[in-house]
């Protein structure tokens, strides 16, 4: 890892850029003489705000946290409505939210914002179909199963990126085409017995 | 809810079954790392990003694989005239991946920064995508940051941190560039050595001559080499150092090919010296080698009298406000 945290660095041999050569558009490291550019943005400058802990209730009448009772309640979930303390509310989205609900939207699938990864059924479908065509006869088994992945994920959330749905279209093309094929080709053997 | 956010795409991508791409939204940055069966993640918000880094590194294996196009490229021209043809489009299609190879390869590293982490952007690895792809993500950091002034960075907002760097100068190694002026100064009698050869001189002596000098070269070209690193010789040196190297040694491998053709091409027909040196191929790698080690020779030794003139020459004297 070329760079520290508090300190900026020759991504090559780790010497630290010095603040002269910050912002410039040519620059050169002072020890191994490589072109570099440091640009730094004023949250270099920033010092970390201290978090808030929440105060504690001090009145009777007092609202408090849903998760922490004995810390005064600030604001309410706007997803779920329960109170929640300074330390507890989490803004995301211009909304307050509680950690639990973000949790469990999250493990629901339904914030693409905070995924760290998704699944590519549609890439699996067109592997599926496509790559066993080339020795044949493990289509028999790959043409059933590529519909079933085109049937099953067709409304799985894809990637976040934008993205058609025309793997999936052209992966249950080629299934039908393997699965037809397969079919023709038992029922020549057939008639060709009889 | 489900809340799909809007991305579009920045220059630069890398890897070919393990693709990574960058992308922007309205709030941050997206690193996305694409298997063939799932993608990965990584956001780094506009108001969170401290500092992105970019740094050249060295596209030696462009160099590489340029160089071994050529070569091919050469092999397959060869192969087709001398009537295989099959392996002759084999060579050709081996040489285009060869240059596509060497079009692709990385040739510089950028690195971004956050208070809590410092991540690599793997698809920004060449210089062009970096450049764009940096002008737009500052536009996007300035928006949500507004930019830092120059007197933030000169104030002493930045002393403490500017503590921890005021040793690298004194990483650099002085070097005093001899053997960089040696060798130099011998491509050019090398060089000498060439132009007597093509105008049909060719004698024993002559021929020891240059494989002395040629091989003296090389030995002082890989000693220049090792001196130079980390050393406080200029860039522009330090490259034609492996510049020279590397045509050294497709020289080499040219002078070999040359021969074989001609062995092949003349064969029993070569009944005596002057027929094998009057041959065009002969010829047009001669000039190809005069010509190249008298350009590096020269463009050498300029290099090293610029850089000498720089390092002698005292700081202009600063003159008051009547001066």
């Amino acid at each position: 890892m070329p760079l520290a945290p508090e300190h900026l660095a020759c991504s090559r041999c780790q010497t630290p850029i010095p603040p002269a050569d910050w912002n410039r558009e040519h620059a050169f490291c002072a020890s191994c003489r490589a072109p570099l550019q440091a640009w730094v943005f004023p949250a270099f400058f920033a010092k970390p705000a201290a978090a808030s802990t929440g105060t504690p209730v001090l009145e009777a009448n007092e609202s408090s946290c849903f998760y922490h009772p004995l810390k005064r309640a600030v604001v309410p979930c706007d997803r779920c409505g329960r109170f929640l303390c300074a330390l507890c509310q989490v803004e995301f989205l211009g909304q307050n939210w509680c950690p639990r609900c973000i949790q469990a939207s999250s493990e629901k699938g339904q914030l693409a914002q905070l995924d760290p990864s998704r699944k590519l059924y549609d890439n699996l479908a067109l592997i599926l179909a496509t790559f066993p065509a080339l020795i044949v006869w493990p289509t028999i088994i790959t043409a059933p199963v590529t519909w079933y992945v085109v049937v099953r994920y067709w409304r799985a959330p894809s990637s976040i990126l934008p993205r058609t749905k025309i793997r999936f279209y052209i992966a249950a093309c080629l299934a039908t085409i393997e699965i037809g094929a397969w079919i023709w080709l038992v029922l020549f053997l057939i008639y060709r017995r009889r | 809810m489900t809340t799909q956010p809007q991305y579009r795409e920045l220059p630069g991508r890398s890897g070919i079954f393990v693709r990574d791409s960058l992308w922007m939204g309205t709030d941050h940055l997206l690193s996305v790392r694409r298997n063939p069966f799932s993608e990965s993640y990584r956001r780094f918000y506009f108001a969170d990003i401290q500092a992105i880094v970019v740094t050249d590194i060295p596209d030696l294996l462009a160099f590489s694989s340029y160089t071994a196009a050529i070569l091919v490229m050469v092999t397959a021209a060869a192969l087709m005239y001398t009537g295989h043809p099959a392996w002759g489009i084999f060579c050709a299609l081996l040489s285009l991946l060869s240059f596509f190879v060497g079009f692709r390869s990385a040739n510089c590293a950028c690195y971004l920064q956050t208070s809590i982490s410092t991540a690599m952007l793997p698809s920004l690895r060449r210089q062009v995508d970096a450049g764009k792809a940096v002008e737009l993500l500052k536009v996007e950091i300035e928006k949500a940051q507004g930019s830092v002034s120059a007197e933030v960075l000169t104030s002493g907002a930045v002393d403490a941190r500017a503590a921890r760097v005021s040793t690298a100068e004194a990483a650099l190694r002085h070097a005093s560039g001899q053997v960089h002026w040696i060798a130099f100064s011998l491509m050019l009698v090398r060089g000498a050595v060439s132009a007597i050869s093509l105008k049909g001189v060719v004698s024993i002596p002559l021929g020891v001559v240059a494989a002395v000098i040629g091989t003296t070269i090389l030995l002082l070209l890989i000693l220049a080499a090792i001196q130079q690193r980390n050393s406080d010789l200029p860039l522009g040196v330090r490259r034609l150092v492996y510049v020279t190297l590397a045509f050294y040694i497709a020289s080499g491998l040219v002078s070999f090919a040359v021969s074989i053709y001609i062995a092949a091409h003349l064969g029993p027909r070569a009944t005596s010296q002057a027929m094998i040196l009057e041959d065009p191929a002969l010829k047009m790698y001669g000039l190809v080698d005069l010509i190249g080690f008298l350009a590096l020779g020269c463009t050498g030794l300029i290099l090293m009298w610029r850089h000498q003139r720089e390092v002698h020459t005292p700081p202009p004297i600063e003159l008051g406000n009547g001066g």
